[in-house]
This record gives C-alpha cells, structure tokens and sequence, in this order.
C-alpha cells in the first residue's frame, strides 16, 4: 500500500491547512462591523445560561462540523494521491501457455492417474502461466480451455485424478468423448499431439508455448496426424513439447523422444524420481533459454474506493447537516 | 437652530389636534396639581383651558365660565434626566436610534413646559462626567438642550449610567421639580428603586421607557452588534428557538418587575419603541396621571 502522487496528497492537506489558517485568521481580526444593526444592554441577553448552552451547542456543531470536513478532505486527499499497490511481475512467465496433453486410452489407464498427480505437481510451481489440459484417445476434449485460473486448474486435475480410481465416485469422467466407435483406432498420439497444439489460442500472438504430453505412445491404427507430422506441426507453430512416458523404453519411446526433441523439448520417464521438478527446471530452463531478457514489469494496481467512498460518505453526512442547520 | 423643537412641534401637530393640545396641556398642569388639591381662587374661562377644571356650581352661581385655579399653577421647574452615551446610538423597537425617540419625548415635555412658561433643564451623562444645564424657559434653549442629547448619543460616546444619574439628583438637586426620567431596557430595578424612592419624596417624576430592539428579533440575515463591543453576535443565535423563549421570559419578568417597581414608587411611566409612538403614549400618562389623582 503506498501512495503513487504522495506530493499531491500533501499540497491538497497543506492548501486546505492554508486556507483554514487563513479564514481562522480573518475571522479573528477585531474589525469593527459597520454595517451591523446596533443595538443596546445585550448583557440581557449574554448572561442568560440558555445563551450560554446556545453558544456552547453552536461550537460543538462548528467542531462537528470540522471533523466532518476533516472525513471529506482527508480521504480525498489520499485518493488524489493514488493509493495502490505495486507488484514486480516478470512479464515472460505470464505470457506462457502451457497445455496439459494426456493420453487417456486403455494402455495408459493404470498410469494416468499418476501422470494426471505428476501435472498437479508441475503445475503447481508455476504461477502467472496459463494452462490447459486436452483428454485423447482416438480423438481430443478439451478438459478446460487456457486459464490462469489456478483454482479451477487444481480442482479440475484433482477430479480427473480421482476419475481415474476404480473405486472413485467423481463427477469427472476423463474418457468421456475420447474414444469414436467409427474411427478403428486408439491411443492417435499424432492426433492427440496435433489437436493440442491447435487448442493454443492467440495465434497471431508471439507468446511462449509449451505442451507436457503424457503418453506410452501406443498407437494401434492410423490417424490423421503421425506423430511425427504432429511434431513438425508443432516446431512450425513455435510449440515445444515435453514428454512423460510411464513405459521410457521400447521403439515407441525413441519414436517419442525424437518427436519432442524435434521441437527442441525432451521426454522423462514417468517413474523417474524427482520426475516432476526435472520437468519443470527443464521447462522453466529450456523457456528462459528461448526467451530474451526483459527487464521486470512494475505493475500498480489502483484501489482508491475505499478512499473515495468513505469521502462520499463524508459528504453525505455534511450535506444533510448543513442544510438542517442553515435551515 | 430649532430644528429639533420644530420637528417636536411637527410631531404634535400631526398626532394632536388643537382639542388636543389642550388637552395635553391641562394634563401636564396637573403634573403639578397632583401635590396640592387646594386652589387659590376662580377665574373666568379662557379658550385653551381644560374643560375638566370648570367649576360647574361657580359658573352657576356667577352665570359665566368660571374655572379653578389651583396653587400648583406657580410656574416650576422640569428637570429631563437623560442618560445619553452610547447605548442611546443603538437601535430601538421601531427600528430608529433610540435617541430620536428621547429626544422627541423630551421635547415634547420641554415643549409643554416652555409653553407654560416653566424652566427646563437637563442632567446628562455618566460616572464622573454628569453635567447639569441652566435652567430657562425659551425654546432656544429647549433647542439647545436637545442637540445636547444628540451630540452625546453617538456610536462612540461613553456609555451612560443612569442609576449614578439618580443618585447625582437625589443628593445634588435641591427644590421641588418634575423630573423626566428618560430610561430604557438595560433598567436593573434592584438597582434604582431605593433612589426613585427617595427622590419620589421630594419631586415629581415621569418615566419614559425608550424600547430597546430585541437582539434575538432582526432576523437571520441582519447581524447585531452591541454598542459596546467590537464583534457581532453569532448569528445562527438568531434561529435558535430556544434561546428565544427563554429570552423573553427573562424580559417579560424584568419588565414586570420595572412597573411593579414604579407602580410602588407612584411614578408614572409610558414606554416607545417609535418616534409615531411617543406624543400620543405621552398624552396617554398625563390622562392617567390626570385621572388618578
């Protein structure tokens, strides 16, 4: 919290001092009233105890009076000053788009329950990117389109987590709408890859992006996309893409591992350990790698409504006041 | 130089008509006659005498107007008691300076006096600075008197104490004479009574209350200045309902207070607030007076 114009705050107070000082000051000078009707023995008149209380009520307004003014000025004072807060926020983490990619098809099944846990886990170290997650097996859904809505991501890998569990009662399905009985095929990689990387949003945009693909990458039939023609689909688009295979061995494991190195990524094995944070050193290293070096952004958030309504109220009690009085 | 005694006779010719005139004359006769009812002899009627006078069973007797002459119609002394000073530069009732008004009651009493053939004179003043005039019967004289009062009636004069004045007369004043008391709303009775008292035993006395403005009574614009003081009152004061009433409860009680006090003393009073008001409430004491006796 800190005032952005604080010099403002300050000649407001200090006009405002002036100007009382200066009013007090005339208001205090002996000048004789020639203009006043005259009039005779008002001793009558002062020594009564009722002019005496009347005097007395009459200050008390004046100093209500006052603290009312004092509740305007004061808060708008500290409004004209532009209270706020001010954050330092590194502008490359918050331009990057990272998009879960999860191969929910049946050799994956016993797996993905730990990879969907392991992309918790990713995601939990970043902050500021935007992430999407997309379900496939013959054919892609996207679970939740790009968001950095951190609470809604959680909430949604945590049920499709708990989708997975055989004994799980979760609203979330995660291979509903993955699998087409008329496309005789399963576990597409190609296409899963390929989908993904048309889910990224902002095309015309220069923003870093990034696909954590969980996937055997075993794929029975064809697709539209090999995974190959997805890779190259991706390096064209400027998406990288990062590998976890829970079976890292095996033809389809080097098929997928020169897939993503072709976008300049790599592929882990699933039951690695310390998988996860080699996962996100290696994309936060392998993406600041990729990125220029911007200077960080001061960003300062405007917050004078409580300033501004608590002088409006101000002015909503003096108001009233006055025109009682003055009435 | 009798711009002043012009303006009273001005006054008394628009609020008296010649009846009247007679009329105001007998009863500032018997301002006098009230101290000694017996009468020296008759003597035939004379336009311009009181038709009250008239012995009837004389006139009866003789077949000619015959009217009673009273041993009070020696010529005497009027004594105006005028405390002039600031207070008489502030504002009355009506809305004029309150010397205007005093000045014309003075007048028209002066007037009457003169008429009669009678010395007036005046006492004015405060502490340490009373001064009394020679005592003559002209109207230059009168006239001189009264520019007196307004010279001493300004916004920066001293201010005037009139129970001093009293005191002054009731040890300084030798003789009988018919003091006009000229006074206004800033009369503590508590404070004059026991002089009044005295001074009721050896002279005759008629008070005139010159009506102060009511501070609390100008409005909310207007603002009200003290002739004493250098500031104004605070004038939200004038709204202030309040204060109001309980301001006029202390002046309804000081000012019973007052015609108790001259009601005990015998002493008759008239009060103005108006210089339209002064002839006829002027008229008004002399009949009562005439008819109490």
């Amino acid at each position: 919290m800190g005032l952005t114009w604080w010099w403002l705050t300050l000649i407001v107070l200090l006009a405002v001092a002036v100007v009382a000082g200066l009013g007090w000051w005339f208001a205090g000078r002996d000048k004789v009233a020639t203009d006043a009707v005259l009039v005779a023995h008002t001793r009558r008149l002062t020594r009564l105890p009722a002019y005496q209380a009347a005097v007395a009520r009459q200050r008390a307004r004046l100093l209500g009076l006052g603290v009312l003014i004092a509740v305007v000025v004061l808060p708008l004072a500290v409004a004209a000053g532009r209270p706020g807060t001010t954050e330092t926020i590194d502008p490359e983490k918050n331009n990057r788009d990272i998009m879960l990619c999860l191969d929910v098809s049946g050799s994956m099944i016993r797996t993905d329950k730990a990879v969907l846990e392991d992309f918790t886990e990713i995601v939990k170290n970043f902050r500021g990117e935007r992430i999407g997650l997309v379900l496939w097996n013959n054919q892609a859904v996207t679970a939740f389109p790009l968001t950095d809505d951190y609470d809604l991501v959680e909430e949604q890998l945590a049920g499709y987590a708990e989708g997975f569990s055989i004994f799980g009662d979760s609203q979330y399905n995660p291979t509903d709408g993955t699998f087409n009985e008329r496309i005789y095929a399963s576990s597409l990689s190609g296409d899963g890859l390929a989908s993904c990387v048309y889910n990224f949003d902002h095309a015309d945009q220069e923003r870093p992006r990034a696909i954590i693909l969980g996937t055997d990458n075993e794929v029975h039939g064809e697709g539209v996309y090999t995974l190959d023609e997805a890779a190259t689909l991706a390096k064209e688009r400027n998406v990288r893409v990062y590998g976890l295979n829970p079976l890292p061995f095996g033809s389809n494991h080097s098929e997928l591992s020169a897939a993503t190195e072709e976008t300049g990524g790599r592929t882990w094995g699933l039951d690695q350990p310390g998988a996860t944070d080699e996962v996100t050193s290696n994309i936060d290293k392998l993406e600041a790698a990729r990125l220029p070096d911007v200077a960080p952004v001061h960003v300062r958030t405007d917050l004078p409504t409580v300033w501004l309504s608590l002088g409006l109220l101000g002015l909503l009690g003096l108001y009233p006041l006055l025109w009682w009085w003055r009435r | 130089m009798t711009r002043l005694v012009h303006k009273v006779k001005g006054k008394l010719s628009i609020h008296v008509r010649r009846r009247s005139v007679a009329l105001l004359d007998g009863g500032y006769a018997s301002v006098h006659k009230g101290r000694s009812m017996d009468f020296d002899d008759l003597r035939e009627y004379a336009v311009g005498d009181d038709i009250r006078d008239i012995d009837w069973r004389a006139s009866a007797r003789h077949g000619s107007m015959l009217i009673k002459r009273y041993v009070a119609e020696r010529h005497f002394s009027l004594v105006v008691v005028m405390p002039a000073g600031r207070e008489m530069a502030a504002t009355a009732a009506g809305g004029e300076p309150k010397r205007d008004i005093a000045v014309l009651a003075a007048g028209v009493l002066g007037w009457l006096a003169v008429r009669h053939g009678d010395d007036v004179s005046m006492i004015s003043g405060g502490p340490g600075r009373i001064h009394a005039t020679r005592a003559r019967s002209s109207e230059g004289h009168l006239e001189h008197l009264l520019q007196e009062v307004l010279t001493l009636s300004q916004p920066d004069s001293p201010p005037s104490d009139l129970p001093g004045l009293l005191r002054h007369i009731s040890r300084n004043v030798k003789g009988r004479k018919v003091l006009l008391i000229i006074a206004d709303d800033g009369v503590e009775p508590a404070l004059v009574e026991d002089t009044l008292r005295t001074l009721r035993l050896r002279h005759e006395v008629l008070w005139v209350d010159v009506a102060d403005l009511n501070p609390l009574g100008v409005g909310a614009d207007a603002r009200v200045r003290d002739v004493a003081a250098d500031h104004t009152l605070p004038d939200l004061l004038a709204t202030d309902r309040r204060l109001a009433e309980e301001f006029g409860r202390s002046e309804g009680t000081r000012r019973a207070d007052v015609e108790t006090m001259l009601r005990r003393t015998d002493v008759s009073s008239a009060r103005a607030g108006h210089t339209d008001e002064v002839v006829p409430m002027i008229v008004r004491m002399l009949e009562k007076r005439r008819r109490g006796r």
